[in-house]
């Protein structure tokens, strides 16, 4: 026979459910609200997007493609730009998780202390930071002038206009990147589960790898996967940061456009970043729900 | 959080990372101060000579003129758009939800690179490169999602009932929306409206290309600078960007523990 | 109150059915109040009792029949126009708001005068007693309070018809009779017609003029608390309204009618077998202090012929306080309740004892087994 509905209490408003429990008798015209912004992104989003994929399709034709697999400078730094990016995201983790197992574990006032540390680098603007490790990497900077007057060089190292340089800058900036989504993910791991180990026999230490490292795992992936993603596409930093002869993709696309004004080779170039970093993110999305990247909260 | 103590080794290592992460992000500060002509540590001596710079000079200071007004307008546009968008995308009676909620979205993964090259070809064809709705516009595509998922956040935990409370009380449908939602929904605007404020205030990538000689913000003027100039006034210019950040953040520290004291009714004996 | 020749707050339902995909929440409930009854919706959890009054308020929309106020049909209407006052289960009181703020609310919307909302809204709230609050945001005020406050702004507006959807759930034992009991005399003095929901047998018994028992989406019967107490329709309304022993068995019509069943044979009124088949899977309802308890003595064993008593033994005396509750084995696997007031009950019975249970026929209603659905 049929079965029954329970009952979701329409009037409290708990039933505004997939299986269409409650309709407003005239609907206030939501769609309308949202056809705005939508309409709004469309144009001034998806447009130029699309305007890139065709522009590589068609100024003046797949050349531009044949000349990206031709050239060996364009693989060149497409395979530089992963590897940074892999180095990247294996600093960030390894920084990353001990400070955010630090927040986890803290109370109160160090709590939010280290908080802060984590959110006031990332707000406050990338151009600024990049300038701060200019700052502190050149041959005459902080750094530098730290080990010549410490006595433990002789001449200043070389940690600006190299890879060196742009990888300890990118790693600072995307380090919040990767402690804020695996501090989360921390948070909402049942802390009875820890506590339940050790009731167990099990030892701290065990009771760590065997119970709370997995389950941190979600935030591993969704942190991995941020910081992967956006370095990818990183241009002010390399370009401040790195030598002529380590350009990354990012810098290579703007070049093309301001410096060359080769449109078409360019927008092939962003048409590559542009599916790479989605090819990424459709594979991340497997393990992890995407919303967790930008902070969005589950569906009730 | 754990009950026990955190152990010694992990606060020391915590400390250093934190170290590392506070350290680049603020010595501009000492730098800025600086009294010597270029860049030094430690700085010789203390000097606001720097400041004086930026204040004297109308690159610097119509820049930063140009980044407060482009600021306002695209938080403005941001959060009227990225509200509606939230509400939308929760009450419409509209099919693949997911793939809209990924679209808003998308500005924040997509690489801003690819997003300033598209924006540009296709704003210097509309005539909107280098004009200021072009660099409000281009900002407010970065700025909506933080709007948008800020008010979302909010949306999943508001009361529906007093929606339909409002009805039966006789309120429109528009009357419930701006008397009992919206009002109600306002701290979550209003980070949000402060998180967009903040992404246009530093954005560098996508104002590259949309500005031009004669309309430049400050992070553009800085950038242009950074080539030929190694003197510290852009490390005062930096510290004034961080400054303005770090007052929106202690704003919205303030408003979200307003927040938290406030807790919904219904059915608490 | 606007004295009105017509009579006004009826509420007449007809046929209304609520049907999602794959289930039915509403099926063909149908009635019609009087006006300035109490009536009220009862039943389990899921029995769609708040599915037809989300109908009635208009936040769902019925598959088929009809609902009308006063002969106007509700379902040209949004909710927003229906003039119908709603208590809500969380009270959902508008938490930036004051109290008073709350419950002029509706007035505002009706575009009164500035001093006639206060002077309206203040009158409400000392109704009920709440004259002094008003200046309170709700997270400030109790939960007792709280629900006040809701119901003062349903009724500031004096609408002919107020639904309540278990207003009282939340609340502790005392503070919930207490509500009963002021909402029952507020609702009388404005003579509005209430539709009230709830779970609680005993909430309706105190406060309805009629009840309405549903199960399963459907109105099992419709009555007053009396009528249901007494003459239950069904198997279902005689076990969920107040304590009865049902003893399930077989329908015999002969001897006058007996539940049959491991070998007894009960007496009943099967109201004339209407209903009851031969044979057929029925159960005999005894309320529980309609059955004296003695101790067995030898001659008990003829009056079993008449089928109005059976012996057993005690299992368990439990003090209710104004009460004794025995429970009595009867078979195996059929326990009888039995009930005695402190001052009539037998002394000299005792768990162990066995004892006979009798009734008198008319005290013992049979009624035929429901159709599993």
């Amino acid at each position: 026979m049929s079965g029954r509905v329970a009952d979701a209490g329409p009037l409290a408003g708990r039933a505004a459910t997939a299986a269409g429990a409650v309709r407003a008798r005239r609907r206030p015209g939501w769609g309308l609200v949202l056809a705005v912004p939508v309409v709004f992104l469309a144009v001034f989003f998806l447009l130029p997007l699309g305007n890139v994929a065709l522009t590589s399709f068609t100024e003046p034709g797949l050349s531009n493609y044949t000349q990206l697999l031709e050239t060996p400078l364009y693989g060149r730094t497409l395979a530089r730009t992963f590897q940074v990016a892999f180095v990247i995201t294996l600093a960030c983790l390894l920084l990353g998780y001990p400070y955010a197992y630090a927040m986890h574990r803290a109370r109160g006032g160090v709590a939010a202390l280290l908080a802060a540390l984590v959110l006031l680098p990332f707000w406050t603007s990338i151009l600024v930071r990049s300038y701060s490790w200019t700052a502190l990497l050149q041959d005459t900077g902080v750094v530098n002038s730290l080990l010549l007057d410490l006595g433990l060089a002789e001449r200043p190292v070389a940690l600006i206009r190299n890879l060196l340089g742009v990888v300890i800058g990118m790693s600072h900036i995307l380090l919040p990147f990767m402690v804020l989504p695996l501090y989360a993910s921390m948070q909402r791991i049942d802390s009875r589960l820890v506590q339940a180990a050790g009731t167990l026999g099990a030892s701290p230490a065990t009771a760590f790898r065997k119970v709370f490292l997995p389950l941190s795992m979600p935030g591993v992936v969704a942190g991995s996967l941020l910081v992967f993603v956006l370095s990818l596409g990183f241009y002010i930093t390399p370009s401040l940061l790195g030598g002529p002869a380590d350009t990354l993709i990012g810098e290579l696309i703007v070049q093309k456009f301001s410096e060359q004004l080769d449109f078409g080779v360019g927008s092939a170039l962003a048409v590559v970043l542009l599916v790479a970093t989605l090819v990424v993110l459709l594979l991340g999305s497997r393990l992890t729900r995407l919303g967790a990247l930008v902070g969005q909260e589950e569906e009730r | 959080m754990s009950e026990q103590r955190m152990p010694r080794w992990l606060a020391l290592v915590a400390a250093a990372i934190g170290f590392f992460l506070l350290v680049p992000t603020l010595i501009v500060v000492p730098l800025s101060f600086s009294s010597a002509r270029f860049l030094e540590f430690p700085p010789p001596g203390f000097s606001v000579e720097w400041y004086e710079n930026f204040a004297n000079s109308p690159n610097w200071t119509n820049a930063a003129w140009n980044s407060l007004k482009i600021g306002l307008a695209a938080a403005a546009l941001s959060t009227v758009l990225g509200t509606a968008c939230a509400l939308g995308v929760q009450r419409a009676n509209v099919r693949a939800k997911g793939v809209l909620n990924a679209i808003v979205i998308a500005p924040m993964v997509v690489p801003v690179v690819v997003i300033a090259v598209g924006t540009y070809d296709v704003f210097a064809r509309w005539g909107l490169a280098g004009t200021f709705a072009g660099l409000v516009i281009g900002h407010t595509v970065l700025a909506m999602p933080f709007v948008y998922v800020t008010v979302g956040s909010g949306l999943r935990t508001f009361d529906r009932s007093l929606e339909r409370a409002a009805l039966t009380l006789g309120a429109s449908p528009m009357s419930v929306l701006w008397r009992i939602t919206l009002p109600l929904l306002a701290p979550h605007i209003a980070i949000g409206a402060l998180f967009a404020f903040i992404t246009s205030w530093d954005e560098v990538v996508v104002s590259v290309f949309l500005s031009s000689p004669f309309l430049r913000t400050l992070p553009i003027e800085m950038f242009n600078q950074l080539e030929t100039n190694l003197d510290p006034t852009i490390a005062a210019v930096a510290t004034l960007l961080m400054a303005v950040t770090t007052m929106i953040l202690a704003a919205v520290a303030v408003l979200r523990a307003r927040q938290s004291v406030r807790r919904p009714t219904g059915g608490n004996p | 109150m606007n004295p009105t020749t017509a009579p006004t707050g009826v509420l007449a339902l007809d046929g209304v059915c609520k049907r999602y995909r794959d289930s039915v929440a509403v099926e063909h409930v149908s009635f019609v109040t009087r006006p300035g009854e109490f009536l009220t919706l009862l039943g389990p959890s899921g029995s769609g009792k708040s599915t037809t009054l989300g109908m009635i308020a208009g936040f769902v929309e019925a598959t088929s029949g009809s609902v009308t106020l006063d002969g106007a049909d509700l379902a040209q209407l949004p909710p927003h126009k229906r003039d119908i006052g709603v208590v809500f289960q969380n009270y959902a009181l508008f938490p930036h708001m004051t109290a008073a703020e709350n419950v002029a609310f509706p007035l505002r919307m009706r575009g009164m005068a500035k001093a006639e909302v206060e002077r309206r809204a203040q009158a409400a709230l000392e109704l009920v007693k709440l004259g002094r609050l008003g200046g309170r945001k709700p997270k400030e005020l109790s939960g007792g309070q709280q629900q006040r406050v809701a119901f003062a702004r349903a009724v500031v507006f004096e609408p002919r018809l107020l639904l309540m959807d278990e207003p009282l759930g939340a609340l502790d034992k005392q503070l919930r009779e207490a509500l009963q009991l002021e909402v029952m005399r507020i609702s009388r003095q404005l003579g509005v017609t209430v539709v009230y929901v709830t779970h609680d047998q005993e909430e309706a018994l105190v406060m309805s003029d009629r009840i309405a028992v549903y199960n399963d989406g459907a109105i099992q019967q419709i009555g007053s608390a009396e009528d249901l107490y007494e003459r239950p329709g069904s198997l279902f309304v005689a076990d969920f309204i107040g304590e009865s022993n049902i003893i399930r068995g077989r329908w015999d019509g002969g001897r006058g009618g007996r539940l049959v069943r491991d070998g007894l044979a009960l007496a009943g009124d099967g109201g004339g077998g209407a209903g009851l088949t031969d044979g057929a899977p029925a159960g005999l309802v005894l309320r529980p202090e309609r059955i004296r308890i003695a101790r067995s003595a030898p001659a008990d064993a003829v009056a079993v012929a008449d089928g109005c008593s059976v012996t057993g033994v005690v299992q368990e005396i439990v003090y209710l306080g104004m009460a004794f509750k025995y429970v009595v084995k009867v078979a195996e696997g059929l326990t009888i309740h039995a009930r005695a007031g402190v001052a009539e009950r037998p002394r000299d019975v005792e768990a162990g004892t066995s004892v006979t249970l009798r009734w008198q026929v008319g005290d013992g209603v049979v009624l035929p087994e429901q159709v599993a659905a």
